[in-house]
């Protein structure tokens, strides 16, 4: 039996919207390559629980460790535990003022500095090979076009 | 009728001479409304987007002082603030007639500017910021990289409008001697008694700037549609 090594761990999480307390003392832990679902009804905490994670909300009590690290906004550069992490929104959040190429290529190239011919090489077996990834851009991509011209 | 018709003749070809005899004084002034517009429209960009990104800012202090500004130069006449640069501050400092109406027209510009930007900025989806923090980028490479370059087409019709506002208030600035188009019609208008031609002339010179300028506004509006 392989046991994986702890990538993220949560321990006693809480967090509230003025009187509505969404997050009570929530545990959870991801080990290495482990797919993990939440399932829950709508409102339940699902989203907010992700975006605690990647400190788009900022939890009220409780810990959160990214590879035994203990991740706190106060001693944190926050981009950089960001750079650790790849998040898909809800609505997806995609940049509709550049290609889908561009969208695969922003952080690579402005954040981890990569080289842009380098990118543009490894950016595009992607988004020709993962026929799902792209067909959902472009499926995206053409509800923007189609919003924006009513 | 026939008198009626000749009178109509009259008075075209009495417009048609003084437009040719008049224009190279006219397209020296032509030359002059541009620069003063071209300059002060271009410090004005950078005021505007200057305070837009203060009245966006969560620090309170840095909103205040854009309000401050803002409602300063939006709540007094654009006259008032060139004569007291020109006239006003003649005690401390004097200014050229030109550089008092490039900066005159810069800060009365800017404020405007200031709003558009503002409301363009904050029309962008909350999640564009978002999306630019999950991925690591820092607040500023997020505004540079992701929100100013949608809030920029969204502002091209209202800055194009403002734009044609501040060629037109240029004219103002010959009420402190330079002569741009408008100086250089009332100059002419006094030397011959014929106001109403020379006014008319000048008001001709304004239309084509404001058609080329509507034109080229219309062209980059459809060419960022067609890329977005």
């Amino acid at each position: 039996m392989l046991t994986n090594k702890e990538i993220l761990r949560v321990a006693k999480l809480n967090k509230s919207f003025g009187d509505l307390h969404v997050l009570k003392d929530i545990d959870l832990a991801v080990d290495e390559s482990d797919v993990v679902v939440l399932i829950g009804a709508s409102g339940s905490g699902k989203s907010t629980l992700l975006r605690c994670l990647n400190f788009l909300e900022f939890k009220d009590n409780g810990a959160i460790y990214l590879e035994d690290e203990k991740i706190e906004k106060e001693t944190h550069n926050l981009n950089q535990v960001r750079q650790r992490i790849g998040m898909v929104f809800q609505h997806f959040n995609l940049f509709p003022h550049k290609t889908v190429l561009e969208n695969i290529i922003e952080a690579p190239i402005h954040v981890k500095k990569y080289l842009r011919n380098k990118q543009l090489k490894k950016g595009k077996p992607y988004w020709t090979k993962s026929d799902l990834v792209t067909n959902m851009m472009y499926i995206h991509r053409h509800c923007l076009e189609v919003k924006n011209n009513v | 009728m026939p008198q009626f018709l000749d009178k109509i003749i009259d008075s075209v070809s009495h417009f048609w001479s003084a437009f040719t005899s008049s224009y190279d004084l006219f397209l020296e002034g032509l030359w002059l409304t541009l620069k003063l517009s071209a300059a002060s429209l271009l410090i004005a960009f950078v005021i505007g987007l200057f305070f837009a990104i203060l009245k966006i800012s969560k620090f309170k202090p840095l909103e205040w002082i854009a309000d401050a500004y803002i409602w300063i130069i939006r709540g007094t006449p654009l006259i008032v603030q060139i004569f007291v640069l020109y006239y006003g501050l003649v005690e401390f400092i004097i200014i050229p007639p030109f550089w008092a109406g490039v900066i005159g027209l810069a800060i009365h510009s800017g404020a405007y500017i200031a709003e558009i930007i503002r409301g363009a900025i904050q029309s962008i989806d909350k999640g564009q910021m978002e999306a630019g923090s999950s991925l690591g980028m820092t607040k500023f490479q997020t505004m540079r990289r992701i929100i100013l370059p949608q809030a920029f087409r969204r502002a091209v019709p209202s800055l194009g409008n403002q734009f044609i506002i501040g060629i037109k208030d240029s004219s103002l600035v010959s009420f402190i001697g330079a002569q741009e188009l408008f100086g250089v019609s009332s100059s002419l208008g006094s030397n011959s008694f014929d106001f109403l031609t020379f006014y008319i002339v000048v008001a001709v010179y304004y239309l084509v700037i404001v058609l080329v300028l509507t034109a080229v506004v219309n062209v980059i509006e459809k060419r960022m549609a067609k890329s977005d």
